[in-house]
């Protein structure tokens, strides 16, 4: 069910009339919300459910055990267990076909030729997303940062928390767990600042992504055959379409759950203003980089253990955190790209004027550049993109491109230039009502205007 | 332990919840109101609206003609109007819609171009595929939009749907119309390889007299189906109105597209002789052209439609039919 279809408007408006009325009790507020979620999720295919019922129930079982365990080596066993269950699960499903026909390649480079099992596995929507979620809880119980709860519901809720289920934030347990376990509060400002964030998602999704997605597809699909500078252009439209896409989920997640008494953390801070990579991964996808910074970069050392491993453990990290995206050559490189970027970069830290605009400069480009390795399908696609963007020659659509990127492109623009230069993320806030209300007037219209009944998929539903 | 409350008062609901709507009622006002006040509607949005609005506005033009092709997209991406032009020496203009269309609304392009040309084509050719003649229905979308055009209104699909009602009560039909219909709007598929923008393939259209091309590939998938072909009633009747819409004064000539080889039965050929005479008949042709009844696979973009090399020789094979036709009058 995607945020951008009828189906989901009836959905999130049925929900919240029942919500009211569970209002009285917390059990079946939560037990409303793990029923609801399971509905939103077993829309795409039923049959998903039970493995995102099979992390719950492992990640909800090893926590009370852990609390119980006595000694470190019951312990492991048992943290073990869930990261058997949870990677093993993302494993199969995301990674099998790729390293079985990686594994091919390379023995096929080596004249050793062999048959390797591909399966015929669909990916399950947004399964990186709750195992990460999932597998967050069990780390933090582990590592005694968390008390294991003893209500199933409300963590089998917390884990299928329907507005951010299939893309996010990945909610750690200690900042999402403790509210399905306490009462809301539904305030003024929820209730304006959801609505707000819902109305403004949705315009990025559906009126800025939806409209680069054509101009993005005109050069990258497979053998398009463009060449020259407006590939360029494509992988600025593509910057713009992934962030709006992803963003605009992201801001629809938090509207919902904010009007449901619901926090959920903040995931992109005008991520396209970073002055330097680091800063940008400060911005971008916040909850995911805090995510492998916590459980994966700090595990490993961080910064500690001389300036080689420091080096070492952000290429890794970076390099897992492009796997993570998806089983894909080009995903790895662009996670070897930016731990790249960070590691050239991490002593500078911009603080004059020009500094922040060179730093801003040399970062659009690092961030663009990946979005280009993000985008290909295959190697080949990112070598003859490289060798061609050099080209003189444009599509005889050039014009018509770049009037149809510029259109759709700079409300958005303007729009984070007022958000970057006010104190407030809803800088209309401080404005008239009638203004305020007004720019949420105009982005429904045109939400209204480019509404696709059925729905787009959201880009990082793959992932 | 109490779930969650509402530390708000109904005000405080309602205001954030309804003064955007109440935004996008005036909004919706305002475009009502300034409608007719608003560029004429043009809403190349597809492929499929960018033909109907380009073949029918285009008839409607003072352009002189010779001879004009009507029928179905197997006229329109089967025959280049420029080439044929030069093969023939007639002024040629092709009208040629889509197979989603009927016959009274192919021949609103007829009955423009008479009203309409300062110099009126006296010869009509009317090419359509098999598939078409047995097509039991049109597209009721499609035809709306046919409508529309043709009536210069707005185009608004009208199906029993609450989106549909905010859509249409918005106004925002008024403004894809209007403005979004008018903007370079990317096609999609081959098309989009091809042409790339809605813009591009009207360009292409004016510079090849209101012919395009079908870009795409054949595939296994277009070479199954049966080849029963029969006139269905539906256009039947649809010929009928057909022929009083070009009036008396036209000679309407009349061909079948061909079809890929490999679906070519024995007895094809004396099927398509009978269904080129009840069709002949239905219009009260006064040519018939033996036009090829099949090509190699390989000369096909999809079921219905000549890839671009193979549109070149079919349209040569065409003007030397019309050229022997007139010489022989």
């Amino acid at each position: 069910m995607l945020f951008n279809s009828n189906l989901f408007l009836a959905f999130l408006s049925a929900f919240l009339l029942i919500y009211y009325v569970v209002r009285n009790d917390l059990r079946r507020r939560n037990l409303l919300v793990l029923v609801a979620s399971y509905v939103f999720y077993g829309a795409w295919d039923w049959r998903f459910t039970g493995l995102l019922a099979l992390s719950s129930w492992v990640d909800y079982y090893v926590g009370l055990r852990l609390a119980s365990a006595q000694g470190p080596m019951k312990r492991r066993a048992f943290l073990s267990l869930s990261l058997i269950v949870n990677l093993g699960v993302l494993g199969f499903f995301k990674y099998f076909n790729f390293f079985s026909e990686s594994t091919r390649a390379l023995l096929a480079a080596m004249n050793i030729q062999v048959d390797p099992l591909i399966l015929n596995v669909i990916l399950p929507v947004g399964i990186s997303f709750y195992t990460f979620q999932s597998l967050s809880y069990t780390l933090d119980v582990y590592r005694d940062q968390l008390k294991p709860t003893q209500d199933w519901v409300a963590f089998f809720a917390y884990v299928s928390f329907f507005p951010q289920l299939v893309a996010g934030p990945i909610e750690r347990a200690s900042h999402l767990l403790p509210q399905f376990e306490s009462e809301r509060v539904i305030r003024k400002n929820d209730l304006s600042e959801g609505i707000w964030l819902m109305i403004w998602g949705m315009f990025k999704k559906v009126v800025v992504a939806d409209n680069m997605a054509p101009l993005v597809d005109m050069v990258y699909q497979e053998n398009s055959g463009v060449v020259g500078p407006v590939i360029l252009l494509a992988t600025l439209a593509f910057g713009f379409q992934i962030y709006c896409d992803f963003s605009g989920y992201s801001d629809i997640a938090r509207g919902v759950a904010r009007i449901l008494g619901f926090d959920l953390m903040f995931n992109f801070n005008l991520p396209y203003f970073a002055t330097s990579p680091s800063d940008f991964w400060r911005r971008w996808h916040i909850s995911l980089s805090t995510w492998f910074r916590d459980y994966l970069y700090i595990p490993l050392g961080g910064s500690r253990n001389g300036k080689a491993n420091h080096l070492l453990n952000l290429l890794l990290t970076m390099t897992v955190a492009g796997l993570w995206h998806g089983a894909g050559w080009n995903f790895l490189l662009w996670g070897v790209w930016h731990g790249l970027a960070l590691c050239l970069f991490l002593r500078f830290k911009p603080v004059s004027a020009s500094a922040k605009v060179f730093g801003w400069m040399m970062t659009m480009v690092i961030v663009f550049a990946g979005w280009a390795l993000f985008r290909c399908v295959s190697l080949e696609q990112v070598w003859f993109l490289l060798s061609h963007v050099g080209s003189s020659e444009t599509p005889t659509w050039f014009v018509d491109y770049v009037i149809r990127l510029s259109l759709f492109v700079s409300p958005l623009i303007l729009m984070q230039i007022w958000q970057a230069t006010s104190n407030h993320k809803i800088p209309s806030i401080a404005c008239p009502k009638w203004v305020h209300y007004g720019i949420q007037s105009v982005m429904i219209y045109l939400v209204i205007l480019f509404w696709n009944t059925g729905g787009t998929p959201f880009i990082y539903f793959q992932f | 332990m109490k779930s969650h409350q509402y530390d708000h008062s109904v005000a405080d609901f309602l205001i954030p919840t309804l003064a955007p709507w109440l935004g996008v009622a005036l909004l919706a006002i305002l475009v009502w109101l300034a409608a007719p006040l608003l560029p004429a509607p043009q809403a190349h949005l597809d492929l499929d609206r960018t033909v109907i609005s380009h073949q029918i506005l285009s008839s409607k033009s003072s352009q002189a003609a010779d001879l004009i092709l009507i029928g179905d997209s197997s006229c329109l991406m089967n025959i280049d109007a420029l080439q044929l032009e030069e093969e023939t020496g007639l002024k040629t203009h092709n009208f040629g819609m889509l197979s989603f269309l009927d016959m009274p609304t192919f021949g609103l392009s007829a009955k423009n171009h008479a009203e309409k040309s300062s110099s009126p084509a006296k010869k009509v050719l009317v090419i359509v595929h098999p598939e078409f003649l047995r097509r039991s229905s049109p597209s009721r979308a499609h035809i709306e939009y046919a409508r529309s055009v043709q009536l210069d209104k707005d185009y608004f699909y009208s199906v029993i749907a609450p989106w549909k009602s905010v859509d249409y009560l918005s106004g925002a039909w008024i403004v894809r119309n209007r403005f979004i219909g008018r903007l370079p709007n990317p096609l999609s598929g081959p098309f989009r390889e091809y042409f790339g923008f809605t813009s591009c393939m009207t360009a292409y259209m004016d510079e090849h007299h209101g012919s395009a091309v079908d870009p795409g590939k054949l595939t296994e998938e277009d070479l199954k189906g049966n080849v029963e072909y029969r006139i269905s009633d539906y256009q039947r009747m649809g010929a009928e109105r057909f022929q009083e819409m070009c009036g008396e004064e036209v000679e309407i000539w009349i061909g079948i597209s061909p079809i890929p080889q490999s679906l070519v039965e024995s007895s094809y050929s004396e099927k398509l002789s009978a269904l080129l005479d009840e069709w002949s008949a239905l219009l009260g042709a006064d040519h018939v052209l033996p036009l090829p009844s099949a090509f190699a696979d390989e000369n096909f973009a999809n079921k219905t439609h000549l890839t671009p090399d193979a549109m070149s020789d079919y349209t040569e094979k065409l003007g030397a039919l019309i050229r022997a036709r007139i010489t022989s009058n």
